[in-house]
């Protein structure tokens, strides 16, 4: 137990240093692993977790969802889903940041990752609410917290890495992600709709209706489409999630030249910065495996196992406990490390939870709903300050607005996310129910 | 130094980083070609003919591996890992610098040594003369081409390390 401590306190050292998180977790998990055996077996481990985490068929879902999200972006249907969102909320005051949330969630359901659709959104909403007169807190605000459902409405790249961890069906991961990722957009609508009320001078009375147009129909139509034939697909087992991200990623190709956007260079850049962020992810996995495998093999999770069923404390209360963890170390990590980090020593607890009858008496069933309160918690970890990442990815894409103003325009949907989080531990059926 | 002082041999050099970089990226533009085709045609084909692809499942692992060895460097060369930076909010210039150095020579040393681990991994595959099961394609293809990613990702990493000291001076 007192290496794994002193391995996660080298770990955070290091990251200090900016040390990329994949490289401190190799040092620290290999390092460790072989202080507790030795320099050979750690060795050998390392080499065989870079050999094999590529090998991985389950993981192919990853660039092809990811590839699916970059060709959208070059189809142009975010302005679809943008300008069609608006046409439906502008009569309403703060109606421009409304069709930023809406259309951020219709780009959700398409895209696997947050900072992609956060970005992909600031480029098409963030022009017209400067048009129109709307504070830059709120402007950025609800496009940070609207790129967060990516994570959380189907398919998603997060989602995905848990169901690895855990073993948890990647499929009924999605389907159970579609409830409270619309609880998601509800919620941060009435947040807008708060808070322009409570303070009008953020947002003009009513904006100007934008003329929609036949490729906006057609553009919210591929959208929908395409959503539906990857959730029917998986939801009826016609076809596995890789297979439905492969044919997803095939027809948007068709979309994004049909739209008539797309050159070879554009199609070569969204190529190459899949096959780089795939990398990158991978990089992390291969970390994460290795540190784990050096906490495992140092006894915590069987030790937190043991500890927690001596405290014989009520299932929720460890929930709750297990939250509040998240929320910490979300403010202070980068989400996919920190879901790498956490969720293999807090499973094995969380499925031996007892919930007693109902719902949650089946393990599967507590898994997945766990699954979906961590990509919450990851969620709003994405908005929160001091490293938000979606905030940092609006400021580089909006160099003049500064970060304070950003975590500011934050603050009403980072209220609506802890109300939502609450929501959804109180009642696991929000979230099982479509399973 | 100004870049006529350099001369002409920084310039081949980028040329050479920048053709690589190319040819990689093309590279990884037909894996990903290939891993849709093939999961297209494996769904037609199971659905329309009741054939699925012999092989479809080993093919589509070996596709992936394959796309993220042939990415890994261009990450790298990019400085796409992610890593947390708090200390950018300091102002002693000596931290900011010692924290580069650490992150160059931890990014390097790792990367290298996962390269050799790699290299004697597919060497003992080579010697065993394993193959996958159904396509019977060798097994160390695929952990040399693995090593070879990750020794030319040490020296992306170099080369991005290089880039940024110069940014900081």
């Amino acid at each position: 137990m007192l290496e794994a401590l002193i391995g996660f306190i080298a770990l955070f050292a290091l990251v200090l240093l900016r040390v990329p998180i994949a490289i401190a977790m190799i040092i620290v998990g290999t390092a460790g692993f072989a202080v507790l055996r030795n320099w050979n077996a750690a060795l050998n481990l390392l080499g065989n977790a870079a050999f094999e985490t590529g090998l991985s068929f389950t993981l192919s879902v990853i660039p092809l969802f990811i590839l699916m999200g970059n060709l959208l972006t070059i189809s142009g249907v975010s302005q679809s889903l943008f300008s069609t969102a608006h046409h439906m909320l502008h009569r309403m005051r703060g109606g421009l940041a409304m069709a930023a949330i809406v259309a951020c969630g219709g780009f959700s359901a398409v895209c696997g990752s947050s900072l992609a659709t956060a970005a992909t959104m600031s480029k098409v909403a963030m022009p017209s609410m400067r048009k129109a007169g709307y504070a830059d807190s709120l402007a950025t605000g609800s496009i940070a917290a609207g790129g967060t459902l990516g994570i959380l409405i189907p398919p998603s790249v997060i989602l995905i890495i848990y169901g690895l961890l855990t073993e948890a069906d990647i499929g009924k991961l999605f389907i159970a992600g579609i409830i409270p990722g619309l609880l998601g957009v509800l919620f941060y609508l009435a947040a807008i709709y708060v808070t322009v009320r409570l303070k009008p001078e953020l947002a003009p009375e009513a904006s100007e209706d934008m003329k929609l147009e036949k490729r906006d129909v057609w553009g919210v139509a591929a959208v929908v489409g395409l959503f539906a034939v990857i959730m029917i697909g998986i939801y009826g087992g016609f076809f596995t999630p890789t297979e439905a991200a492969g044919i997803g990623a095939a027809t948007s190709f068709v979309i994004a030249l049909v739209s008539g956007g797309l050159t070879f260079e554009k199609l070569y850049t969204a190529a190459i910065n899949c096959a780089r962020t795939t990398a990158m992810i991978f990089a992390i996995i291969i970390g994460a495996e290795v540190f784990s495998n050096f906490i495992s093999y140092a006894g915590v999770p069987d030790a937190l196992l043991t500890f927690v069923q001596s405290l014989d404390v009520n299932a929720y209360v460890v929930i709750l406990v297990l939250v509040l963890i998240y929320v910490v170390l979300g403010a202070v990590l980068e989400s996919l490390s920190m879901i790498l980090l956490t969720v293999p020593v807090f499973f094995p607890l969380v499925s031996s939870l007892d919930f007693g009858s109902g719902l949650l008496a089946n393990p599967e069933m507590v898994l997945i709903w766990f699954g979906i309160i961590v990509v919450v918690v990851t969620e709003i970890s994405l908005i929160s300050p001091p490293i938000g990442l979606n905030v940092f990815v609006l400021r580089s894409v909006l160099t003049d607005v500064p970060l304070r103003t950003m975590f500011a325009g934050i603050m009403p949907f980072w209220l609506a996310d802890i109300l939502r989080l609450a929501l959804l531990i109180a009642v696991p059926l929000l979230s099982l129910a479509l399973i | 130094m100004s870049a006529e002082q350099n001369g002409q041999a920084p310039r081949r050099i980028d040329t050479i980083r920048r053709g690589a970089g190319f040819l990689l990226g093309l590279a990884c533009l037909l894996v990903l070609a290939g891993l849709i085709g093939l999961t297209c045609v494996d769904v037609v084909a199971r659905y329309a003919f009741n054939s699925p692809v012999n092989g479809a499942y080993e093919l589509t692992e070996i596709l992936l591996a394959t796309l993220i060895f042939l990415a890994l460097p261009l990450t790298t060369a990019a400085g796409e890992h992610i890593e947390v930076e708090l200390l950018d909010g300091l102002k002693s210039t000596f931290l900011k610098r010692f924290g580069t150095l650490v992150a160059a020579v931890c990014t390097v040393g790792v990367l290298a040594l996962i390269a050799y681990k790699l290299f004697e991994h597919a060497e003992k595959m080579d010697r065993r003369g394993q193959v996958t099961d159904s396509l019977q394609i060798p097994l160390s293809l695929i952990g040399w081409l693995g090593a070879a990613s990750f020794a030319l990702s040490a020296l992306a990493a170099i080369v991005f390390a290089v880039r940024r000291f110069r940014e900081k001076a």
